[in-house]
């Protein structure tokens, strides 16, 4: 096992490094950043005393080694156009994100089960059809899309919730639905598919011929089993909700740190896209190895080989 | 001799599209205290849904039970609520079954899987559950029982799979024990040890038994009274002493001449010609008119009755009437 948790983690460290890699030479290839901090009309030499200022007259692979260097430093620099650090940066808003992703990620995964189990266990029923149609209908709607209907009909038409920002709970109400409706309809699709494929197994049938209730049958014995494969796309989902997050906090000016990130993009403000990047890409991969490792824990047969 | 389960007239149909299958179409069954019953046939001829039916292990979405009663201490197994089935089911009359592996929990321990039949229908305390799990395990010859108790199912090999399903099956001291093809599954060395321990926990303990399997082999074995079932009826019932040394239906006499035997020097293996047709209710001739080799232009135009004569044997085909008839 530990054996096993020292080769995940080390797998992990690797794909970060490229992650990294990739952000920064992109970052590089995006264009001169003084053109957004500067004045228009500002001086060549001014441009040049900034880019000296900034570091990045540097070589390239100077610079390149700076940013390694700061992952274990901690010093990620300053961010050009707030100029304060873009830890600092960052950490005042992660708390905002996280509420957000936390609280779209309970509401997916526990409606999502949910609607599975019935659907699965009325099969070919109305409410059967029902879900599965609002799966369908919920994957494949862009979550910005949306969000700016919901703007549209909760905002303008009806005016009953606040469009943007965090203030009370009626401003958590759009931006949640936004972001947790898309993996709430994966979910819900891919527990009915396992689950009917557990209901036919025998040992159902062995668990009923003990006397062992029908709930019981069903929760104890067919969903254990039937969850084993879900937890893996609700993991995977919990990367696409990070991903997402960047999108739906832009839609209702969220104050986390998607909308740190796009804002840095847009002004060419290397450190807050490397860094934000690097928080993305480092919360994805640890929660995929949770995942991984709970996947392991659930299902004695992969414990074995691992 | 003392009847502890009266099975009267049971229809079990299955709801296809557009038509009715009779997979159990009316079968009585008598099973003895302390005896071992065998009903045998070819697979989809209904026996295991006999037992199904009579334990509510059906799937009630596509199978309902048309007819009949099953009386099991004074109570109509088939029209019983599901809560009280529930308290029959594993404690008084209980189950193995014919897959090891796949009627085993792959995500619960062996003592966990026991445990769980004793804490429905017993309550054992923690410590006493644990203790009858062992002596479970050691009286279906499980060596060290305590070494195997956190064990998952894929742990074990698949004889120790069928012994841990028979541990299960006993865990309560049922009165009756059905087993349907408990060896079909296994190595033939295998199957041989769990027929040996099926057997004297039928000598025992007394339990009752009823043992489903094609083999004709393993019910010349094991059991006291064969029942033959052919196309959801029964179409031969005798002792097996009787049911080997003089069988009365075709069918039956099929069965008999498809055992390989090692004094025959024919090369080719016999078998009955053709496979058990679909059957769509009502069925208006015999059964096995199709693949017999006695079919007559009668055979083809009614069904013939369950024929019981005084010694309690009983046989289904208009060629014994016949015979009967003409002596």
């Amino acid at each position: 096992m530990l054996k096993y948790l020292v080769k995940r983690l080390l797998k992990a460290a690797v794909t970060i490094f490229f992650i990294l890699t990739l952000v920064f030479f992109f970052t590089r290839l995006s264009g001169d950043p003084t053109d957004w901090i500067l004045p228009d009309d500002a001086t060549e030499e001014q441009r040049i005393e900034m880019r000296h200022s900034l570091g990045l007259d540097k070589p390239l692979i100077e610079q390149y080694g700076d940013v390694l260097l700061s992952l274990f430093t901690g010093d990620a620099g300053r961010s050009y156009n707030y100029l304060r650090p873009v830890s600092e940066l960052y950490a005042e808003r992660m708390g905002a994100t996280v509420r957000l992703g936390l609280i779209s990620f309970a509401l997916a995964a526990a409606v999502g089960v949910t609607l599975g189990t019935v659907a699965a266990v009325k099969r070919n029923s109305f409410f059967d059809r029902f879900t599965i149609m609002l799966s369908v209908a919920g994957s494949t709607l862009p979550n910005f899309v949306l969000g700016i209907l919901l703007v549209f009909l909760f905002c303008f038409v009806l005016r009953l919730l606040p469009s943007g920002g965090e203030d009370g709970a009626l401003s958590y109400i759009m931006p949640v639905i936004a972001m947790a409706v898309a993996p709430m309809a994966n979910i819900a699709r891919l527990t009915r598919t396992s689950l009917l494929d557990v209901l036919r197994q025998d040992y159902l049938d062995s668990a009923r011929a003990k006397g062992v209730p029908e709930h019981t049958v069903l929760i104890k014995h067919a969903l254990r089993n039937a969850l084993i494969p879900v937890i893996t796309v609700i993991g995977l989902q919990l990367g696409t909700l990070v991903g997402g997050s960047v999108v739906v906090e832009t839609v209702f000016s969220w104050p986390g740190i998607g909308s740190l990130l796009i804002n840095g993009a847009k002004m060419r403000d290397y450190p807050i896209v490397i860094y934000g990047v690097m928080l993305i890409s480092v919360a994805v991969t640890v929660m995929n190895t949770i995942v991984d490792l709970s996947y392991s824990l659930l299902d004695p047969r992969i414990r074995d080989n691992a | 001799m003392e009847r502890i389960l009266a099975i009267r007239g049971l229809k079990t149909y299955y709801r296809a599209k557009n038509r009715i299958v009779p997979a159990v179409d009316g079968v009585d069954l008598d099973l003895e205290k302390g005896e071992m019953l065998g009903i045998v046939g070819e697979s989809g001829c209904g026996k295991s849904t006999v037992a199904r039916s009579v334990i509510g292990l059906i799937d009630r979405s596509y199978t309902e039970i048309a007819g009949g009663t099953a009386v099991f201490d004074g109570m109509d197994l088939l029209h019983l609520p599901p809560k009280e089935m529930n308290r029959i089911r594993g404690a008084r009359i209980s189950m193995i079954f014919q897959n090891p592996l796949t009627s085993l929990n792959p995500v619960y321990t062996i003592e966990n899987q026991i445990t769980e039949i004793l804490s429905v229908h017993t309550d054992m305390n923690k410590e006493e559950k644990h203790r009858r799990c062992i002596e479970l395990m050691k009286m279906v010859g499980i060596p060290a029982p305590e070494s195997r108790l956190k064990d998952y199912p894929h742990q074990l090999s698949g004889g120790m799979q069928q012994r841990v399903l028979i541990a299960i099956a006993l865990a309560c001291n049922p009165d009756i024990i059905i087993a349907d093809e408990p060896t079909t599954a296994l190595d033939v060395t295998i199957q041989a040890q769990i027929l040996q321990l099926i057997r004297s926990i039928n000598r025992e303990h007394g339990m009752s038994m009823i043992l489903i399997t094609h083999n004709m082999g393993i019910v010349a074995q094991m059991c006291g009274r064969i029942m033959v079932m052919y196309g959801g009826v029964c179409v031969e019932e005798g002792t097996t002493m009787e049911i080997f040394t003089s069988p009365l239906h075709p069918y039956t006499e099929g069965l008999l001449r498809a055992i390989p035997s090692i004094a025959d020097d024919k090369e080719e293996l016999f078998s009955i010609p053709g496979t058990v047709p679909r059957f769509t209710y009502p069925v208006s001739s015999c059964r096995f008119a199709g693949r017999c080799p006695y079919s007559e232009r009668g055979c083809t135009e009614s069904e013939p009755p369950l024929i019981e004569m005084e010694n309690g044997r009983k046989v289904r085909c208009f060629r014994y009437m016949e015979k009967e008839a003409a002596l």
